[in-house]
């Protein structure tokens, strides 16, 4: 998964699933706070994510999030070999 | 006149409030709380924190300062439940810890750093809230011992007039436990040490405070079974939200005049 577009797209998806959110709404500006995603909801999407690319996310990186695309950028980083 | 008297009630409360907490939680609590083994000493803590709330509501309403009716008090009974509320005033904990057998609070965790206050806290086993990886396990694990889980959705103080927006944790924890929900409706007339009150602000009459328990909600028959947990905490928690505002809207209308 290192195509920023299919990331993006996994993403969108995940949201829609666990959080009932219109991809419409989604744009990589998005906040997660005008998303209305708490901390508890973070941790879901964070094991979500961490099934996906096999990788933990650092607790460092995963505080720095705010927007959505800050997560793409965050899991083609750690995609990279 | 009243209205003076009514003061030094209040100022009298204060400092029953204060010499009580000393006397409790740094005299009786020390001086018994050996005879009950450590793992043990939290629910004890407990019952002796309720004696006395429920010895302070009564307190302030032989002198006074309010007076306060609960309905549904049968359905306040049991264990194991998550009890949320609504949070107009300073004085809710103050009434559900008087009502509620063997509570476990989830609270702010600047009021740990409080004088008077966060020993009571630490010596009853109230949950800060902190982080909301400790806050699950450690709110499962309250309920599991039997104790019953106060939260308030709203977070903190809100007037009573603004929106309802709740957190989720109340909802999920339900969840995740398949404890009951309890929820609790509290009316203040007027309003007493709401956000933006002061201690020293005493209404121009007698507030009366309303404590409506309402029905118990289980959580796995409101939602379905193969919702993912974040989706089913979503529906819940508007599900709370709708209860809370047609409470305020039913009370709105039955308010006389001029008494909101």
């Amino acid at each position: 998964m290192t195509d920023r577009d299919a990331v993006y797209a996994t993403l969108c998806r995940l949201l829609e699933e666990l959080f009932e959110i219109d991809p419409a709404q989604v744009t990589p500006e998005t906040t997660f706070q005008e998303l209305d995603i708490d901390s508890i909801d973070a941790v879901d999407l964070v094991v979500r994510l961490h099934d996906l690319i096999g990788k933990r996310i650092p607790p460092d990186d995963f505080r720095q999030i705010r927007t959505v695309g800050d997560v793409v950028d965050v899991v083609q980083r750690l995609s990279r070999p | 006149m009243e209205r003076g008297l009514r003061f030094a009630a209040t100022v009298l409360s204060y400092l029953v409030y204060g010499l009580g907490a000393l006397l409790v939680w740094w005299l009786i609590y020390p001086a018994t709380a050996w005879r009950h083994p450590p793992a043990a000493r939290p629910a004890y803590a407990r019952r002796l924190s309720r004696r006395a709330f429920r010895f302070f509501v009564e307190w302030m309403r032989r002198t006074g300062v309010w007076d306060f009716h609960l309905e549904g008090a049968q359905r306040l009974r049991g264990r194991g439940r998550v009890i949320v509320a609504n949070h107009p005033s300073f004085l809710d904990i103050v009434l559900l810890f008087a009502f509620v057998e063997d509570a476990v609070c989830v609270v702010k965790p600047s009021l740990a750093r409080v004088p008077l206050v966060g020993r009571p806290i630490r010596c009853c086993g109230h949950i800060l809230a902190d982080d909301s990886q400790t806050l699950l396990p450690a709110a499962l694990a309250a309920l599991r011992q039997g104790a019953n889980l106060i939260l308030f959705p709203q977070g903190t103080r809100t007037p009573p007039e603004a929106a309802w927006r709740f957190q989720r944790s109340a909802a999920r924890i339900a969840l995740e436990t398949g404890a009951p929900i309890v929820p609790v409706y509290l009316r203040y007339r007027p309003l007493l040490l709401g956000k933006g009150q002061s201690w020293h602000q005493v209404p121009e009459y007698r507030p009366a405070v309303t404590v409506t328990v309402g029905a118990e909600i289980d959580p796995g028959k409101v939602m379905d079974a193969g919702l993912p947990l974040s989706v089913a905490a979503r529906r819940l928690t508007r599900h709370l939200e709708r209860l809370y505002s047609d409470w305020h809207e039913r009370d709105a209308s039955r308010a006389p005049a001029g008494r909101r």
